[in-house]
């Protein structure tokens, strides 16, 4: 290819004035826009929510019989905008385990048990599909009975029936549907490996799971091994969504799920949209939980999250009626303080606790955990990934959004931690020096500078060790991980302690890898306290007992650094009635939600 | 000429091969697992094995790497037992996460890119040829001098750089487009081209500087030549000459360096998608392999490389059209 | 003395301008009338002569000189200033959405380019720090692959035959495979075989792997260009003169043709480098470029996008100052060029 000859010389020079003018108008153009002052107030990210849970497991009649209370103002109609960045993986009940899979599915699905939400901090557990969350037929926490309500209809006004229920728990055993949440297979099957004889429905197996019968067509049961009190939460997830044989699809069903709840899917482009109608068979009068106001839902799944907040702040009439489900980026919070908009936001701590988890393998001595717990600078962990609007400081191992949450502090110190605090904790200890591994994102690496600093400030010596993020868990759930300190995150997967405190911290569980307990905790009092706990009778004495565990845990063992809960601060627009963000699943629920006309 | 073009084809699949190996062993090198990445809460081994095995990645790599170019030619069979799948050809597999088949991703993703490439070469192909013309006209003025240092400030500003500016200046600050986004031509023309002005003008901005260049000293060249001064001593109007004599000449290597861009352009466009929040191919490659999501990062680096290597040919192919001096082979 | 095109076109014949140079008169100042004598010139003495002359050359070359030193000199100024690109200001940051406090992203007088909003790092000592990353890896990676292009080049533009063939092939190869993708992939996958698990890989070794990864991917123009060069002059008859008075290929390859094309190559080189700079900041873009803790410019401006509209100086300051970078081995190199090929477009 030719280069062409070169041009006058006096050009040249032109050219050097033309690259300073636009240096310079580049310049100007960014300061103008950028030209007010940003000064420290204003912002509603702190835990003005610091609502503690209170409601459990209800088998109260006025919570367990349809309809649903009525939404004060609420009115039929419209169509309610769903902004969602990266769209659903799995809408199928066997595999869909993400929070948002969860709630898209409260509206096309009713499972055995369902979340009862007001907003106000009173979760309760009641009947979804079932009439009450579940009757323990010998007290002994082994055999659960539901007894499935009439007049449940499917999409093509089918009725639903035990069977289906069965079918639904039966095919998600199978490794081709393997996505999902574990529990009641685990429990059915008595092994973590669940599906090591019972592979599900196909390729000539059982059309029942070992230990689930099915007496009537509107009676199922389950059969454990061993006592299982925590059934009613399970029996809320997916897991316990009728799917009818005649209608299984198997990988298909990802895209066309068969509705048994009030809305069906009218249609369904992946990486653009996915547009729900009202399901005409759907009852009200058998459903406790759902109203079902508005006309349609229609989830956008082409815009980022920056320009979700862009929008919903704009409130343009387009917008109007609808919310997002991806938390504002940091760098849009500033647009969410005036008044207006304000009142549009919808924050609060989610499932998802936060921490600077020590590996007990390699950090021995209780003090020097106290003394990392006295070092870690929780504010600017949070200041790296947004601040207050991203969550908020955490003192506990339970989230606050858990039944029975106590809040206590067993190590106090400032949230930019107390470097003298933690020489006198040390005493004569040298501090060792540390590893301190992190997933290898944006974020996460920012938030392990902000953690090597503090705990350097400290007196520490820190090196950091970036790990890919597809690897990350697998990584320091090997028993032998050669890090010292690692950030790790852990939702409770329904509001109890249960599901908190055995998986992280109890010391039988560890094996050489897939090891959720990453701290290697292991104290054999707090093991036997956990078996207590888990057969306590009532919902209410085993939350108290969880919160009284998780304050002794801290309080004598300090296996961990508790840094913060997570917060989810999300826009609504002007037109959304209704909407609170769910403690089960940390985004506004659909089910009680209308659209203002 | 057929006998170029086909000993050219065999190279360019033979390349693809390549490329297609390259990637197989990239993946299997990389210590974590697909598996992994999927397994969320629930990662014993028992569990990780089984994904493996679902997903086909257990068997040994040669096995995979033969299946996998059966699939491409002749289709295969996907699955086992209850849940065995028919991929006919081109089969390009399933994506390890939805279990969406590959062709249909990459018939959501490649009209993304394609549409963002295509508007943009003409919008450097308008920019670059205009302004490199009339600056070759008007040698030595002052608009000579302004156009040609304004390209070059062109070709030194960044896609991540300036895509940004014109971001915050045309859309957050005055709102006078709207946020870049894509919406298929077929369903709204003026929409899709509101949707990736954006984009276009800073590609197009950025890439213009090698064209007015270019078509600048061709058409210098063009215009010093005898024939051209004998059309204007005959008295034909400027236009004409200009148009049908220098225009014609200045085209040949226009059009093969653009080309050569465009093929490498629908190869590259990771940066551009990222800015302006655009799923095309270059970003769902990307996060494919974050995810080692194998069947997407093999499907999109072939279809990437294909596009190259094919511009190639053809670019190769005009030329020797054009220009009956350059003999092929 | 032969004539070097700039540029892989064919080869136009003898230069008259360059014949008037050498012989050009140079006049004596204060001798009136002046004794005329010849004064013979090489190439590159008259290439030289003519840069200097370019005044856009010269401050092209001021400001890579002043970026150069300041990379450099980056820990004196970090004593000077007393801050490290390190130290976080997190007071200094607002607790709800963690923005700079006070005007265009916490400008004052400690912070003269204000503060990066998330870890509140000082974003003067950042750039200051990240020039000298970029600077490096962009002229290590450009002297690499021109080496190995150079290499790669004369050797198949002399050979001809099938060794030409299979270079044409990599060539096409390196230009068709993805090289973001290529660049994600590998390199994790190389840190790993080379450090364990709980060794801190070095940064050091991160922008080698960059370093690397350019090279393997951008030998590929220079080799074009310089076979192209070398296909042309090989058939010179100096060359031929050389091969029959016995001169082994060594020597030809050495002493005939690479003092040649060092013109186009030199200006290749200072063009390349400015496309690493922009490549360097790419990379952060899809997490694969210089780790953290290092100051990176790329990485900033990475950071940077979804701020632009709440914290414009953040993306500006990286920025404008790779484009200025950019800009100016730009200018720089189309002056060389113009130095090294004195044909006037008239």
């Amino acid at each position: 290819m030719t280069i062409p000859k070169k041009e006058t010389r006096k050009g040249t020079t032109v050219r050097l004035k033309i690259g300073a003018l636009t240096a310079g108008a580049l310049s100007v153009a960014l300061v103008a826009s950028g030209c007010s002052k940003t000064t420290e107030d204003g912002g509603s990210g702190d835990d003005k929510k610091a609502v503690v849970q209170s409601g459990l497991i209800s088998y109260d009649a006025a919570d367990n019989k349809g309809p649903a209370p009525a939404v004060e103002g609420g009115v039929k109609g419209g169509n309610v905008g769903v902004l969602l960045p990266d769209g659903f993986e799995h809408l199928d009940p066997a595999r869909a385990y993400v929070n948002v899979a969860s709630l898209a599915g409260q509206l096309l699905f009713r499972s055995l048990n369902g979340y009862r939400e007001d907003g106000k901090g009173k979760l309760k557990v009641v009947g979804d599909l079932a009439e009450n969350p579940g009757t323990d037929v010998n007290k002994d926490c082994k055999v659960w009975e539901f007894k499935i309500r009439q007049g449940v209809k499917y999409e093509d006004g089918s009725p639903v029936t035990a069977a289906d229920v069965a079918y639904g728990v039966a095919r998600s055993f199978s490794k081709n549907l393997s996505e999902g949440p574990h529990y009641i297979q685990q429990w059915l099957a008595d092994s973590k490996e669940y599906n090591a004889t019972y592979k599900g429905p196909y390729d000539g197996g059982a059309d029942l799971p070992p230990g689930v019968t099915v007496p009537d067509a509107q009676t199922i049961r389950f059969t454990f091994a061993k006592p299982q009190c925590d059934m009613p939460y399970a029996a809320t997830m997916s897991t316990t969504v009728p799917v009818p044989k005649a209608k299984d699809t198997k990988t298909e069903y990802d895209r066309k799920p068969f509705s048994s709840g009030p809305y069906k899917i009218k249609s369904y482009a992946i990486g653009q949209s996915l547009v729900l109608e009202r399901n005409p068979n759907w009852d009200g009068n058998t459903d406790p939980l759902r109203t079902a106001l508005p006309d349609t839902f229609t989830w956008n799944f082409t815009l980022q999250a920056d320009q979700v907040a862009e929008r919903l702040v704009a409130d343009a009439d387009a917008d109007k009626s609808s919310l997002s489900w991806v938390p504002v980026p940091a760098a849009q919070l500033a647009k969410t303080t005036t008044p207006e908009v304000k009142a549009r936001v919808i924050s609060g701590p989610t499932q998802y606790v936060w921490y600077m988890t020590i590996n007990n393998n390699r950090i021995k001595d209780v003090n020097v955990r106290r003394a990392l717990n006295y070092a870690l600078d929780k504010d600017a962990l949070l200041k790296a990934i947004g601040g207050s609007a991203a969550g908020t400081p955490a003192t506990t191992l339970l989230s606050p959004t858990v039944g029975g949450f106590e809040k206590y502090d067993a190590l106090p110190a400032p949230v930019t931690g107390d470097p003298a605090k933690v020489k006198e904790v040390l005493g004569s200890t040298p501090p060792p020096p540390l590893v301190l591994a992190y997933a290898n994102s944006p974020r996460r690496a920012a938030q392990a500078e902000a953690a090597r600093k503090s705990f350097e400030a400290a007196g520490f010596k820190v090196t950091t060790k970036a790990i890919d993020p597809t690897n990350y868990y697998t990584e320091v759930g090997r028993k032998d991980n050669p890090y010292d300190l690692y950030l790790t995150g852990w939702a409770a997967d329904w509001p109890g302690g249960g599901t908190v405190i055995p998986p992280l911290f109890d010391g039988r569980e560890i094996a050489e890898t897939g090891n959720q307990n990453s701290a290697y905790f292991n104290e054999p009092s707090v093991g036997a306290e956990i078996d207590r706990i888990g057969g306590l009778p009532s919902e209410t004495e085993r939350a108290k007992a969880w919160a009284a565990l998780d304050k002794k845990i801290m309080t004598d063992f300090a296996p961990t650094i508790p840094a913060y809960y997570d917060a989810s601060y999300t826009l609504i627009g002007s037109k959304v009635g209704n909407a609170f963000q769910s403690d089960a699943f940390g985004y506004p629920s659909l089910m009680n939600i209308y659209v203002k006309q | 000429m057929v006998r170029f073009v086909i000993r050219r084809l065999l190279l360019a699949v033979t390349t693809l091969f390549a490329i297609s190996v390259i990637t197989f062993l990239l993946f299997f090198a990389v210590p974590s697992s697909p598996a992994t990445v999927m397994c969320g809460k629930q990662c014993s081994p028992e569990q990780i094995a089984q994904t493996e095995h679902r997903l086909g990645i257990d068997k040994p790599i040669v096995e995979q790497y033969g299946t996998f170019v059966k699939g491409i030619f002749v289709g295969r069979v996907i699955g086992e037992g209850d849940f065995i799948r028919d991929c006919p050809a081109p089969c390009l597999g399933y994506s390890f996460r939805t279990d969406e088949p590959v062709t249909d991703i990459l018939g959501r993703t490649i009209p993304v890119t394609v549409s963002i490439v295509f508007g943009a070469a003409v919008m450097w192909l308008v920019i670059g040829v205009s302004l490199g013309m009339t600056s070759a006209l008007k040698r030595g003025t002052v608009f000579d001098r302004f156009a040609i240092g304004v390209s070059l400030v062109g070709a030194s500003l960044q896609v991540y750089f300036f895509g940004l500016v014109l971001l915050l200046v045309f859309v957050y600050s005055t709102g006078l487009l709207p946020t870049p986004s894509y919406t298929p031509f077929t369903e709204n023309p003026g929409k899709w081209a509101l949707g990736l002005l954006l984009p276009w003008i800073t590609l197009g901005f950025l890439n213009s500087a090698l064209y007015a260049r270019l078509s600048r000293a061709q058409m210098l060249e063009t215009l010093s030549e005898d024939y051209v001064r004998t059309a204007r001593a005959k008295g034909l109007p400027k236009r004409t000459v200009y148009i049908r004599h220098a225009l014609r000449a200045a085209i040949t290597p226009i059009i093969t360096i653009a080309g050569l861009d465009i093929g490498a352009s629908l190869g590259g466009t990771v940066i551009t998608e990222s800015i302006f929040g655009l799923q095309g191919l270059g970003r769902t490659a990307v996060k494919a392999v974050g995810d080692l999501n194998l069947p997407i990062v093999l499907a999109t680096v072939l279809v990437a490389a294909a596009f190259i290597v094919f511009a190639n040919i053809i670019v190769d192919m005009l030329y020797a059209v054009v220009d009956p001096r350059v003999r092929l082979g | 003395m032969s004539n070097t095109t700039v540029g892989s076109g064919p080869s136009k014949p003898g230069n008259s301008e360059t014949a008037a140079a050498v012989l050009r008169v140079d006049p004596h100042p204060g001798e009136p009338g002046g004794a005329k004598a010849f004064v013979g010139r090489s190439p590159g003495q008259l290439a030289w002569i003519r840069l200097k002359r370019d005044r856009t050359a010269l401050v092209s070359a001021i400001i890579l000189i002043v970026a150069m030193v300041v990379g450099l000199s980056s820990p004196l100024i970090e004593r000077i200033t007393g801050v490290s690109p390190t130290d976080q200001f997190t007071d200094k940051l607002t607790s709800f959405g963690a923005l700079p406090v006070g005007y265009l992203g916490g400008i004052s007088a400690e912070h003269p380019l204000g503060l990066e909003p998330g870890l509140g790092r000082d974003i003067l000592m950042q750039l200051v720090y990240g020039l000298r990353t970029s600077l490096f890896i962009a002229f290590a990676a450009a002297a690499i692959s021109t080496v190995i292009g150079v290499l790669v080049g004369v050797i198949a533009g002399y050979a001809r035959g099938w060794l030409d063939g299979v270079v044409n092939w990599v060539i096409d190869l390196a230009l068709a495979f993805p090289f973001l993708i290529f660049a994600l992939a590998a390199i994790p996958v190389v840190e790993n075989r080379f450090f364990g698990a709980r060794d801190e890989i070095p940064a050091s070794f991160r922008v080698g792997m960059i370093i690397a990864t350019f090279a393997i991917f951008n030998w590929t123009n220079t080799a074009r260009l310089v076979r192209g060069q070398v296909i042309s002059l090989r058939e010179r008859e100096f060359v031929e003169a050389a091969r029959a008075s016995g001169a082994s290929t060594w020597h030809i390859l050495l002493r005939q043709l690479l003092p040649n094309i060092w013109a186009p190559i030199l200006v290749t080189v200072s063009l390349n480098v400015p496309a690493f700079i922009t490549a360097e900041a790419a990379l952060a873009f899809v997490g694969i470029g210089v780790t953290e803790p290092t100051p990176d410019l790329g990485r900033m401006i990475f950071n940077s996008i979804s701020y632009i509209s709440a914290d414009p100086m953040y993306t500006f300051v990286p920025g404008v100052t790779i484009f200025l970078l950019v800009l100016a081995f730009n200018l720089f190199g189309d002056s060389l060029r113009d130095a090294l090929d004195p044909k006037s477009s008239r």
